[in-house]
């Protein structure tokens, strides 16, 4: 085993006892992304490395998370803490740990089959162990990291177009202080197969905890998966979340991202376009308050010809907040015919707060239509005399132009529950700004 | 109820009212007629506060106060209400939640409490029904989509909504079939009582054979050239514009 940077002590402890825990099949896969982990390490914010140009994550180092698991299970209420009520299948996750009390709907919803990663990789399963970190990649520290001291995980696994499969996953942070939780998924749309998944992200009767999520998903030939990551934890927190998405031909994928919690918080997404007639289509809203800094970093790999992906997101910043956020598209040489969109637009309301936006392209077909731009919202001067001529004052209109902004994100969502749900939680913390109306 | 007196106004560098003396006491209807580029429009417009445009001469008393010295705000406020000539769309502002700021606004200008949810919703209720708009359109964004004549209709919904003491219709009849015409007439004909007054800006002559006004005043070119009752609107009908401009 390579020799453990000093600072990770915290993680070594952790990492001992989650391999006491497993059976051999697991040990060897925890092993080895622990042996990456330890060479990798956690990244660091400096110049060339330009994925974390922006991102300091000495936070995490600095202090002792750990995992811990909670003593308060029963007490949650965790109807308070679904996202829509749309969901038939819900799987509850503290502290990185799938609590089966809590969780519902696997059993009696056809279409659907739900399994540890644990036990899949015990009995062999064939595709967990060629899919498991073979899509998110141990380059990446946190994915090592969290490989290495997940909890049992989850793997769901997706068969049929007919039945409505409306998948919950809720995870929550909660118990005493400093809590460190390793949610890991990996999701199976299988051929011509369709569902929903929202992962959820909550913090419950605790202030500082660190999440290192990792989810992959898996979509095959013909199959759509509608997929939502809200991040909504404790204004304490750090969340490292990281997405791969694998898209065989004609599968269409749509994320809908939502994030306003953390102090510290990076979500990543990576789509490889790996089949024609594939589809993406990526939207999200952030909003930044205080000293929050969130950290959005889109992948596109349009790696076959005839595919489509879209990025649409958008930023409302307060504070002195800081967002970040990337966008790389790379088309391939012979990825001909792509449709390539990205565009992220910023609100800021403060003086003190900062966007680094920037959108890429990288092209190396020619027979593409790609196009991208990174600009702030301006505010239409029609409008703000419609609402003032209404008796709207400045604070009043202000207060519905900056919902309006985030609304172009919401209004986007397909599940009426869900978008009700992200609506009303944006709507309870629009900053309390005055836009310079001109 | 409205006092104006030698009111000018400029666009810009361009001077388009040229002194526009008008008084329109409670209980009266007022039409404005005249051609393209008269400044109909724009007088609707400096009334309500536009910030284009600039008052250079004149003044605007409102039940004794100074209109020219308010924000636009504080003029709806005050009761003055503009139905557009064209709508804004508002993408991401819910109908329903829009309309009830802007009558919370103007009820707690009056000392009123703002309206409990469930009060504005049977307010919103009764509006609907009596302008006969799709109910469905309060629950969208507001004018978001909307046909051209559901957006006039959605002008006399806030109108009758708003219930202000002066109404200012900035030409709500143009691109409006007949029968959305008679609707927009039917709402101002419901909301004119004894204690509010309306002016009315129209190019036709048509949308007063269902809102009867008290007097008519024809405007060319920034000025009133001719006053009169109903009468004139029919005989400008007849002769046009070219009948007064040659005056």
């Amino acid at each position: 085993m390579a020799q453990i940077d000093a600072r990770y002590d915290t993680y070594t402890k952790d990492y001992e006892a989650s391999l006491k825990k497993s059976h051999k099949s697991v040990q060897d896969f925890k092993s080895e992304a622990w042996g990456s982990f330890c060479e990798v390490g956690l990244p660091i914010a400096r110049k060339g490395n330009e994925k974390w140009k922006y991102t300091n994550v000495s936070p995490v180092l600095d202090n002792s998370y750990r995992i811990r698991e909670s003593s308060i299970e029963g007490d949650i209420k965790v109807q308070n803490l679904g996202v829509t009520t749309t969901g038939n299948v819900k799987l509850v996750v503290i502290n990185g740990k799938l609590s089966k009390e809590m969780s519902h709907g696997v059993d009696n919803i056809p279409g659907i089959h739900v399994t540890s990663l644990q036990d899949a990789l015990e009995t062999n399963s064939k595709f967990v162990k060629e899919n498991l970190s073979a899509h998110a990649s141990y380059a990446d520290g946190f994915v090592a990291l969290n490989s290495a001291l997940f909890d049992e995980g989850l793997y769901v696994e997706i068969e049929g177009d007919e039945s409505d499969v409306f998948v919950e996953i809720v995870n929550i942070a909660t118990g005493s202080e400093n809590v460190a939780s390793y949610p890991r998924v990996l999701v199976n749309v299988k051929e011509n197969s369709k569902a929903c998944i929202i992962e959820a992200f909550f913090t419950e009767d605790i202030t500082h905890h660190f999440t290192n999520a990792v989810t992959e998903i898996v979509l095959g030939k013909n199959s759509t998966l509608n997929h939502g990551k809200v991040m909504f934890e404790s204004m304490d927190s750090v969340h490292m979340g990281v997405t791969n998405v694998y898209q065989s031909e004609s599968s269409s994928f749509k994320s809908a991202n939502f994030s306003k919690g953390s102090d510290l918080a990076r979500n990543e997404m990576s789509v490889l376009l790996d089949g024609t007639e594939a589809e993406c289509d990526i939207i999200g809203l952030y909003l930044t308050v205080d000293s929050q800094h969130i950290d959005t970093l889109i992948n596109i790999d349009h790696a076959k010809p005839n595919c489509f992906s879209n990025i649409m997101y958008k930023g409302i910043l307060d504070g002195n907040s800081r967002a970040v956020f990337g966008g790389e598209v790379l088309v391939r040489k012979d990825s001909q015919k792509t449709n390539a969109t990205q565009s992220d637009k910023n609100l800021i309301l403060s003086d003190g707060a900062e966007v680094d936006s920037k959108p890429s392209l990288m092209i190396y077909a020619d027979d593409v239509q790609c196009g991208h731009g990174a600009t702030a919202g301006s505010i239409n001067d029609e409008t703000v005399f419609y609402m003032r001529s209404r008796g709207l004052d400045e604070r009043m209109a202000s207060k519905f132009l900056i919902q309006a902004f985030a609304r172009e994100i919401i209004d986007q969502v397909d599940d009426p529950g869900f978008m009700e749900y992200i609506d009303n939680a944006y709507e309870s913390s629009i900053p309390n700004a005055i836009l310079n109306l001109g | 109820m409205i006092n104006i007196n030698n009111l000018q106004a400029n666009i810009e560098e361009t001077q388009i009212l040229k002194g526009i003396d008008l008084e329109i006491k409670a209980g009266e209807v007022h039409a404005i007629m005249g051609p393209n580029g008269s400044g109909k429009s724009t007088l609707a417009n400096v009334i309500a506060g536009r910030p284009e445009y600039s008052v250079t001469e004149g003044s605007v008393t409102f039940q004794d106060k100074e209109l020219l010295d308010m924000e636009p705000e504080d003029r709806a406020r005050e009761g003055v209400f503009l139905a557009f000539q064209y709508p804004t769309e508002l993408p991401g502002v819910r109908a329903w939640q829009f309309l009830k700021a802007a009558a919370d606004s103007i009820r707690v200008h009056n000392g009123e409490e703002e309206y409990s949810a469930r009060e504005f919703d049977q307010k919103l209720k009764e509006c609907v029904a009596q302008v006969a708009i799709n109910p469905e359109l309060v629950k969208r964004n507001i004018n978001e989509g909307f046909s051209g004549g559901e957006k006039k209709r959605n002008e006399i919904l806030q109108m009758t909504l708003l219930n202000p003491k002066l109404a200012i219709l900035d030409e709500t009849d143009s691109g409006l079939d007949i029968d959305a015409l008679k609707i927009v007439a039917d709402g101002v004909n419901n909301f004119r009582n004894k204690a509010n007054a309306v002016l009315v800006v129209t190019h036709y002559q048509r949308l007063l054979n269902y809102i009867v006004p008290d007097k008519v005043h024809v405007l060319v070119d920034g000025k009133i050239v001719q006053s009169g009752g109903p009468e004139l609107a029919l005989e400008l009908e007849a002769k046009g514009y070219d009948w007064v401009k040659g005056d």
